[in-house]
């Protein structure tokens, strides 16, 4: 291994040419002005052994499979609230819970399709959930295309190593989307351009055979949505793997500031001539509230045993977990459930005394707002920074999708943080990241 | 209009001996553009769904530019009419003409119990700011006095009515509770959404109600409350419980939910909307 690592670590310079060459970027906003930013790929892989993967996969499908059926009950009859498993302040106060979706069943019943699950491994060995990604969770493109670039420089590793080819992300996004085709094209929409996530859409339209569309060019006749092809002809659509947030999709239904949504377009879904992935609503079901509450809707729905962990969570909405929280407040991160993406993350033991102060009467005047999580000391990952090998902290968001049955992609995105003292990595952050290698032995 | 079928109900409801009225309705929009509009879309929600208070007996649908359009029903239970006009047009109007007969004895409103959680919590434009929770909270001993809580209810509602002044010019579609609350004077959407905004500060699940009212030119707002399973339905605007007056078109967590019409358009320049509203109540 040590000898491949060499090997790969002598291309990172051309491969990331190559990814920039290509427009693998991020955007993002800062002080409201649009940049886009390498996302710097780091060539050591993450590596996953066979017997490791299996255990994650069952996992990952278990809880993916769980989380659909508490989308599917809390747009309709609410069992789990009423059976006191969840609280109903966490459905209903939830800013992710869309009252515009009650009663709304989506093509087959699937509601996240493309799930993102961010997992660590802890120094002690076990992986730990952090956080479920049910809406529009990106980055499955950046390890396919950073694969296909190591592969073109380096075929040799290849050939000897034991791995899942990673490239088939395509296919298996390909058989979510037609599983759910109520008939005509499948499109992949855009809000276009100067989005984050830009090079993620055309790339994925380009490997599953979609169309990549913006708002502007479909529309609904008639109850049936329809999108204008090249030539200018109007063609049935049947599929949208939409990379557009909920409240952007549909001017008519949710927010009606919306310039890139398509008017009506929720009420073509409503009568099941379209499907929409993820269904609309999702947010209810991930959020750092509910989070909490998912290994209790594995055995709720499921009757099963959770397979894979969450983080020790407390929620100081109990009044027992908030004894806890005060008592501990030092060993904590506590984060705010409405917030996303590295942001509203606070470690109890960097505030000063003031700042603990002000968090505190916050704390306990909106309980419901935060969890608190023991800190999990995370396994670090070697990279190369600067010519040097150091370790950095990462994490893997899986890809587990929704089709005839769950799949789990036999890769991931591992993304890293550059900095030595944060355990933050997200992209926006400024962090970077790896190709994942799961063994076929 | 089928007038013969108002008389054979009216028949039968007077030798039953029950307190009900019929309701004839006429909901009239007319918007017009400057310039043409290119393309348009549309949701209106001006039809009576049958409830624990009305039924809906006819209605009919005459819309200009002529085109197709669906109906079906929203996630809050509003019949909802949708369509597009794909051509050129400078005027768009619409007329919804219908019979509901309202008060039905006997019937009391279904809460339901895995939706009634949506009308409990702040949102959109009944989020409570400062003036109305410091109000809230030198009103909460008065209130609580009250046994029952439809009393609390009623309590509430006067004590907005002391405070608010009805009138025109101050608010308008877009002001929220809090804004209407601060300013002291507001009109019926603003009342729905000051006492929506105060019911459930008070824990009392409460949601707008959309529609029309014998007498009145234009469209209103009322509240209605959950109630031990029950909706029971209140004016804010006229400090009442409400009548047999009243038709209801929709409802929803606050006037964005309900509103009435709702459109997307391309092109147009200036518009300008005119409503007329006419309802005659039979015995």
């Amino acid at each position: 291994m040590k000898q491949q690592q060499q090997q790969l670590l002598q291309h990172t310079d051309k491969i990331n040419d190559l990814l920039a060459r290509y427009g693998v970027k991020f955007g993002i906003y800062k002080n409201n002005t649009f940049k886009e930013q390498l996302f710097p790929f780091d060539s050591i892989p993450r590596i996953i052994e066979h017997t490791e993967f299996e255990m994650l996969e069952k996992g990952l499908k278990q809880r993916v499979l769980a989380l659909n059926l508490f989308l599917k009950d809390i747009y309709s009859d609410k069992k789990i609230v009423r059976d006191n498993v969840v609280p109903e302040d966490f459905i209903f106060a939830s800013s992710g819970y869309m009252a515009e979706c009650e009663g709304v069943l989506p093509v087959k019943d699937i509601y996240s399709h493309i799930s993102g699950i961010d997992l660590v491994k802890g120094k002690d060995n076990e992986w730990y959930i952090l956080e479920d990604n049910l809406r529009v969770p990106s980055g499955a493109s950046y390890p396919m295309i950073a694969r296909d670039l190591c592969r073109k420089s380096a075929p040799e590793i290849f050939h000897n190593m034991k791995l899942y080819d990673n490239r088939n992300y395509a296919d298996l996004l390909r058989r979510t989307m037609d599983y759910v085709n109520t008939g005509g094209h499948t499109v992949i929409l855009t809000p276009g351009r100067y989005n984050a996530a830009y090079f993620e859409h055309s790339y994925l339209a380009e490997q599953t055979g979609a169309h990549l569309v913006t708002g502007s060019e479909l529309f609904v006749e008639n109850d049936y949505l329809y999108y204008i092809s090249a030539s200018g002809a109007k063609e049935k659509v049947g599929a949208v793997y939409r990379r557009i947030s909920d409240e952007y999709l549909d001017p008519m239904n949710f927010n009606p500031e919306s310039l890139i949504g398509i008017p009506h377009i929720y009420d073509v879904f409503r009568k099941g001539n379209v499907a929409l992935l993820n269904a609309p609503g999702n947010g209810v079901a991930d959020d750092k509230g509910i989070y909490y509450f998912v290994p209790k809707m594995i055995k709720y729905y499921l009757d099963e045993e959770p397979i894979l962990k969450n983080a020790p969570t407390y929620l100081p909405f109990y009044d027992d977990d908030m004894k806890y929280v005060l008592e501990h407040f030092d060993d904590l991160v506590l984060k705010d459930v409405a917030e996303a993406g590295g942001y509203g993350v606070v470690f109890g033991n960097t505030m000063t005394a003031k700042q603990k102060e002000d968090f505190i009467k916050l704390l306990k005047n909106e309980p419901r707002r935060f969890i608190a999580q023991e800190v999990i000391d995370f396994q670090d990952l070697d990279i190369l920074d600067e010519g040097e090998i150091v370790p950095r902290k990462a994490d893997l968001r899986a890809f587990v999708l929704m089709a005839d049955e769950p799949l789990v992609w036999a890769s991931g995105l591992t993304r890293f943080s550059r900095n030595p003292d944060s355990f933050i990595v997200n992209s926006s952050q400024g962090g970077g990241f790896k190709d994942t290698w799961v063994l076929s032995q | 209009m089928k007038r013969n079928c108002i008389f054979v109900k009216i028949q039968i409801k007077e030798q039953e001996g029950d307190n009900v009225a019929f309701l004839n309705y006429e909901y009239k929009m007319i918007i017009s553009y400057s310039e043409p509009v290119d393309k348009c879309y549309f949701t209106i929600k001006s039809i009576p769904v049958d409830d624990f208070r009305q039924r809906s007996i006819s209605y009919e649908i005459n819309m200009s530019p002529n085109t197709s359009y669906s109906e079906s029903r929203d996630s809050f239970g509003n019949s909802q009419i949708i369509g597009s006009v794909a051509r050129a047009h400078s005027k768009y109007e619409y007329v919804i003409k219908g019979l509901v007969e309202t008060n039905i004895a006997g019937i009391t409103g279904g809460v339901n119990t895995a939706k009634v959680g949506m009308y409990k919590y702040p949102y959109g434009k009944c989020i409570p700011g400062e003036t109305i929770k410091e109000f809230a909270k030198n009103i909460s001993e008065e209130v609580n006095k009250c046994t029952s809580t439809k009393d609390k209810c009623l309590k509430i509602m006067g004590l907005i009515n002391e405070r608010m002044i009805y009138e025109k010019g101050h608010t308008n579609v877009e002001t929220c509770a809090e804004e209407a609350f601060a300013g002291k004077k507001g009109v019926c959407q603003d009342y729905a959404h000051i006492f929506i905004t105060l019911l459930r500060l008070f824990k009392i699940p409460a949601r707008y109600v959309c529609g029309l009212i014998v007498g009145e030119g234009e469209s209103h707002a009322w509240v209605e409350a959950a109630i031990e399973g029950n909706y029971v339905a209140f004016d804010p605007t006229h400090n009442i419980e409400i009548t047999d007056e009243y038709i209801k078109f929709g409802a929803g967590r606050d006037a964005t939910d309900c509103a009435i019409n709702r459109g997307v358009m391309w092109g147009g320049g200036a518009q300008t909307q005119e409503v007329n509203v006419v309802v005659d109540k039979y015995y």
